[in-house]
């Protein structure tokens, strides 16, 4: 058999050597002992003798050519003798020695295409509980970050009045040191314990454990057992009134809001709309099998008037206002713990019926917490209704990238004067916020009279339903 | 009455000093004539080949290993050293065909030979009992299938060390450099140049002291023998008091023969024809004894004439002739190691001159032509030792690992020498015992030191006492004074000025059987004697795989505070406490200097003994019943609540008188912690005062960068985090040398002020 010939590793530090001469042709006699190659290491060039004997059959690293040590070179065996036309993969370490080898990627599957693959799953799992409207991609300046809350004033105490301070569960932050720098020092903690009666304090031991898990002042708390033993129900009102971290979506919000509400200066017109009519005509559509909800009349509305009011659909970016081509409304949704704006996209090319199955699947979707970030994004215009909440009125805050947003109040049975009579009609508050830097009163006035108008159009709606 | 009193004269006539001559090539015999003299049968002519044919097949494994060439091996990834011995087969075979068996070696970084020829050697002299030892599992009925199976067993055993195999000699813990069997008086070979030849030495002096008939065969290499330690041994070897009046009834010269392994070569460098100034390294003897060490000057590619030389010189070792030195001109054909080309240093043709001389051609044709075996048996020689390694490989590759649990497993070994064997408990007083001046049961100091030394080495024959000036003259501070009247010179005895070789020789001495215990008369001069210290004696215990101990104390005497300056006032404590291996004490009263060099002797680990010459007189209560202070147990000196003075050494006594003007002036009550051994460390002892105070001040005589006071405050500071109230502080010298001027020293070491001042620092 014919035996491979294996570049030798000499060195401890020697990965790989380069093949400068062979000393051997192929076809020719080999003894044991003869030179066949010189290979150059790092350090120097170095003749390889044979252990062989035979005849050189092939050599499968020519000249200038650098390989990683323990590859097979070349072969000798008996003339005419086979050998492999591709060398073997350079010998494996023991196992458990060195790491195996990267096994061979399989064709066509490169990396790019597996980490494509993988990234709109990841992307999902995220959105599942996306809040609020993200930021549009192309925001030309992000938002600056909040200001990180200020960190909390650097503790010097020993580890010993650290431990103490532990273990009789109290708050050593309120001690002032008197070792060097004001470092706090077992003495301190034990004086303070003294002047604060700690030795007074009683427990229950359920309640001290808690404590301890809990790192509450034992200081603090108020105990109402008897003779003002500390019960687990003063441990868990202590508790309960602890600040707590926001959660993703309220941080996100507040942040949001606290944007808009304090860089875009705020202005709000209001009016009262008679939805008498409308409602009766509600009812008739309901009773024809037709069922609309309040909401998709003033959403209609609202896309209408949007159109003859694009100032109310565009932005204000800097010294620019941003117009924009379609009406992508977007529509409040109160969830449990936050709120959400989903957008209804070139809702000017909706009739009320899609607009209405629209705004209804994706309230549903925001509700279920199944909004893609997508259909949470870029919308132009916001509508907040809050009819179903008993609210005679109340104003709302712009969405970061918008310029206006109309809040709808619930509607009330109101006496109003018709011709000179008072009447009972039933009449819902609307009231506008804009952005004074681009939005006036004037349009803002009218913006909102026609909305109005829209809604007491009877006649309008019986063409669009 | 002294024990003896020089009474020279001047003398200054006209002479030539005559360095007499020293033979080469003298060996005139060939096998046949070797063969009819009876001098060598035939089977030890073929033991001989095979023995040549097994080292060079090992090492020809090697090279082969490391060029995946080597099937048995297919896959299996050597790490680590490939200094191959090949071309120099007859030097090993031919030298361990010289001596007995039972003989004792040492050899080099390049001893796979060494080793293989003493393992043959040995095996083939052993009894069928001796043989199932080695091969426990063997089913062999018959003597000579053992012997096969055992030789077999060897050189596993011996690839399995170089692959770092629990199976190896040494537990894989060692490797080749490092191998050793001491079951067949292999005594390791070394990766230290010349390192090994101090041992050898003491190894030899155990020989002679315990008249067991062995002696040993120092193999060493030329590059070796530019080294200091080995001139150092040379001189030790050759010392007159081993042979004229003074080695009283029995003179014996040490039996040790050097055999020098000279391939010519230290690494790359040319020995003989560029960094040594004489063609002739065998006059190397000429300048330590008159007889010029009996040296000659063999062919070293010739195992018989090797075998022959080594032969006469070991014969006249047994006899008290020694010691010899035989100068073994060899070659080796590959380079330092497989990553050195030779071509940058020596040329093609001075290796083919020598490989036409090659030790295996050259006998296999004499043994073919003395008719011993034929063509054919001598082919079936060559493919049973080839099959033999390829077997042993294969096992070797693919046996197990050590397992990584037990990284530092074997570095101390735990054991005493609770009992003496009947055979060295039986020791009589030569002349008179010592005298121990107790007043009110006070000793001093020293007194305790020498008080302990007199019960060890009355209780165990074994426990030898030398160094500089110990014997006649009591040592330089009068510690052992009284000890040569005691024992007599065999077992105290004056070294030259070789500190290097008084702390190798320990080791070999240990190695051997004894229970040394050395003095060095200032610690600094220890620097001097490092590697023996901290290569050797720290090492072996678990280079070996656990296979020796090395019971050796090294007695060392610090002079800080004398005025002595930088090279004599030195606290290195810390740097031996950084050597693995090593026990370093340091006790601070007469009591605990008397219990803790007792339990120091009766250790079974290296033990570095420190002393102070300051507290030399001072005085402490010590019973002269029998006592222990056990190693590694730290001692509460003085109860406190407030703070915790961690001390050892001169500067307990510094933080007892710092503890009353802190307790006097600050109202601070303050616990004084003795550490007295830094190794092993009794942290416990340490931590459970911490956590009792809070508050700690760690401190030694050692300047403060790298001491050992740093390492125990950051255990406190990691183990009793949650109960100190202020930071860790240290106490120790200014950080610079010892001065000379009393004022300067004053300033320079520490003191209860320094204590104090720090320890108020931190209330």
């Amino acid at each position: 058999m014919a035996q491979a010939i294996i570049l030798p590793k000499l060195g401890q530090q020697t990965e790989e050597s380069t093949i400068v001469k062979w000393h051997k042709r192929v076809g020719e006699p080999v003894e044991k002992g003869d030179v066949l190659f010189e290979m150059e290491t790092d350090k120097s060039v170095l003749e390889t003798q044979s252990f062989f004997d035979g005849t050189l059959l092939k050599i499968l690293i020519p000249e200038g050519q650098t390989v990683p040590v323990n590859t097979c070179v070349a072969y000798i065996g008996a003339p005419g003798e086979q050998v492999p036309d591709a060398p073997p993969p350079p010998l494996a370490a023991v196992e458990g020695q060195k790491s195996p080898a990267q096994p061979p990627r399989p064709a066509g599957a490169s990396p790019d295409v597996a980490a494509r693959v993988a990234v709109p799953a990841a992307t999902r799992a995220r959105a599942d509980r996306r809040l609020e409207t993200p930021e549009p991609q192309t925001s030309p300046a992000p938002a600056p970050l909040p200001a990180a809350p200020a960190p909390a004033r650097r503790l010097f105490i020993s580890p010993r009045a650290r431990a103490l301070a532990e273990a009789r569960c109290i708050d050593p932050s309120r001690i002032t040191g008197s070792g060097p720098g004001g470092r706090i020092l077992e003495r301190d903690v034990t004086a303070w314990l003294e002047a604060n009666r700690y030795d007074e304090i009683r427990i229950t031991p359920a309640a001290k454990q808690m404590a301890a898990k809990e790192k509450i002042d034992l200081l603090t708390v108020r105990g109402t057992g008897v003779g003002h033993r500390i019960m687990v129900h003063d441990i868990q009102r202590v508790l309960a009134a602890r600040p707590r971290k926001m959660n993703k979506m309220r941080q996100t919000i507040a942040r949001r809001l606290t944007e808009s509400f304090t860089t875009t200066p705020h202005f709000y017109a209001t009016t009262s709309v008679d939805m008498t009519d409308l409602l009766a005509l509600r009812q008739e559509l309901k009773s024809r099998g037709e069922p609309y909800k309040v909401t998709d009349f003033i959403l209609e509305a609202v896309v209408l008037t949007l159109q003859e009011f694009p100032l109310l659909n565009s932005a204000a970016e800097g010294n620019t206002i941003r117009w924009r081509e379609n009406v992508d409304l977007g529509l409040a949704v109160g969830l449990d713990d936050g709120l959400v704006v989903p957008a209804i996209r070139s809702a000017e090319t909706l009739c009320l019926r899609e607009l209405s199955q629209t705004a209804a699947a994706l309230a549903e979707k925001a509700r279920a917490g199944k909004l893609l970030p997508d259909e949470m994004s870029g919308s132009s215009f916001t509508v907040s209704n809050m009819g179903m909440l008993d609210v005679e009125n109340f104003s709302a805050i712009i969405n970061p990238g918008e310029s206006g947003i109309l809040a709808v109040a619930s509607t009330l049975q109101t006496p109003v004067v018709r011709n000179g009579k008072i009447v009972v009609r039933s009449m819902m508050k609307i009231t506008v916020s804009v952005d004074h830097r681009i939005v006036d009163g004037t349009v803002a006035a009218h913006f909102i009279n026609s909305i109005k108008t829209k809604l007491e159009d009877i006649e309008l709606w019986k063409s669009l339903t | 009455m002294p024990n003896y009193l020089s009474d020279s004269r001047p003398e200054f006539k006209p002479r030539t000093v005559d360095c007499g001559q020293i033979r080469a090539y003298v060996y005139r015999k060939n096998l046949q004539i070797e063969l009819k003299d009876g001098t060598l049968t035939k089977p030890e002519a073929v033991n001989l080949l095979e023995d040549m044919l097994t080292v060079r097949e090992f090492e020809e494994m090697i090279v082969k290993v490391r060029s995946g060439a080597y099937p048995a091996c297919a896959g299996f990834e050597y790490r680590g050293p490939t200094h191959v011995s090949i071309g120099q087969e007859a030097a090993s075979v031919g030298g361990i065909a010289g001596i007995a068996p039972d003989d004792y070696i040492t050899s080099t970084h390049r001893g796979h030979g060494d080793s293989i020829a003493k393992g043959c050697a040995a095996i083939r002299a052993m009894n069928v009992e001796q043989l199932r030892l080695r091969v426990p599992h063997s089913q062999a009925k018959d003597r000579k299938t053992l012997v096969e199976e055992a030789l077999e067993e060897h050189v596993y055993r011996t690839i399995a060390e170089l692959f770092g195999k629990e199976d190896g000699y040494c537990k894989g813990r060692g490797g080749g450099m490092h191998i050793a069997d001491f079951t067949v008086g292999h005594l390791g070979a070394n990766a230290i140049v010349g390192g090994g030849v101090p041992i050898a030495t003491g190894a030899a002096m155990g020989a002679r002291y315990l008249r067991n008939q062995r002696i040993v065969c120092c193999f060493a290499g030329d590059g070796a023998y530019a080294n200091g330690v080995v001139l150092e041994s040379l001189n030790w070897a050759c010392m007159s008091q081993f042979t004229n009046h003074l080695a009283g009834k029995v003179p014996f010269g040490l039996p040790i023969v050097h055999v020098i392994e000279n391939n010519h070569y230290g690494m790359t460098h040319r020995t003989d024809d560029e960094v040594m100034g004489t063609r002739w390294l065998a006059r190397r003897a000429a300048g330590f004894d008159d007889n010029n060490m009996h040296a000659e000057v063999v062919n070293g590619m010739d195992v018989l004439a090797v075998r022959d030389a080594v032969r006469r010189a070991a014969e006249a070792c047994r006899q008290g002739n020694g010691p010899r030195l035989i100068d073994v001109n060899t070659y080796r054909y590959y380079g330092h190691s497989l990553s050195d080309p030779r071509n940058e240093y020596r040329t093609r043709e001075e290796e083919t001159a020598w490989k036409e001389v090659d030790p295996i051609d050259t006998f296999a044709r004499a043994v073919l032509a003395a008719k011993v075996i034929g063509p054919k048996r001598l082919e079936a020689l060559r493919q049973k030792v080839a099959d033999r390694n390829a077997r042993a490989a294969a096992r070797a590759a693919k046996t197990a690992d050590p397992d990584p649990a037990d990284v530092i497993k074997y570095m101390y070994t735990d054991t005493v020498e609770t009992a003496v064997p009947a055979e060295f408990s039986h020791v009589e007083i030569v002349k008179e015992a010592p005298e121990f001046k107790r007043s009110d049961g006070q000793l001093t100091y020293k007194d305790a030191i020498k008080e302990a030394m007199f019960e060890e080495m009355l209780r165990d024959r074994r426990v030898i006492f030398y160094g500089e000036d110990v014997a006649d003259y009591g040592g330089a501070f009068k510690v052992t004074k009284g000890l040569l009247e005691a024992f007599g010179r065999q077992r105290v005895f004056n070294t030259p000025i070789s500190e290097a070789c008084i702390c190798g020789t320990a080791v070999g001495a240990a190695m051997v059987g004894l229970r040394p215990v050395i003095e060095l008369m200032y610690m600094d001069f220890a620097l001097m004697a490092s590697d023996q210290i901290s290569n050797q004696a720290a090492k072996w215990h678990y280079m070996s795989g656990a296979n020796v101990r090395i019971p050796v104390v090294y007695r060392v005497s610090v002079g800080g505070g004398k005025g002595y300056g930088g090279q004599h006032s030195q606290t290195l404590e810390s740097v031996f406490a950084h050597i693995p291996g090593l026990y370093v004490v340091y006790p601070s009263t007469p009591y605990d200097a008397k219990g803790m060099l007792k339990s120091a002797i009766r250790d079974n680990n290296p033990v570095m003994f420190v002393e102070s010459q300051l507290l030399y007189g001072s005085k402490g209560p010590v019973p002269k019943e029998e006592y222990l202070v056990p190693l590694g147990s730290a001692e509460v000196k003085r109860q406190g609540t407030g703070l915790s003075l961690v001390v050892w050494g001169p500067m307990v006594h510094e933080a007892l008188k710092a503890a009353a003007t802190l307790e006097a002036e600050d109202q601070v009550s303050v616990e004084v912690v003795d550490v007295r051994s830094l190794v092993p460390l009794d942290i416990e002892t340490i931590l459970a005062s911490v956590r009792k105070t809070g508050r700690c001040v760690v401190a030694s005589h050692s300047i403060n960068i790298g001491s050992y006071t740093g390492e125990i405050a950051a255990r406190i500071s990691a183990e009793a985090f949650d109960y100190l109230d202020a930071p860790v502080s240290r106490v120790g010298a200014k950080d610079g040398i010892a001065p000379q001027s009393h004022i300067l020293e004053a300033a320079f070491l520490p003191n209860a002020k320094d204590l104090v001042n720090a320890a108020r620092s931190i209330l």
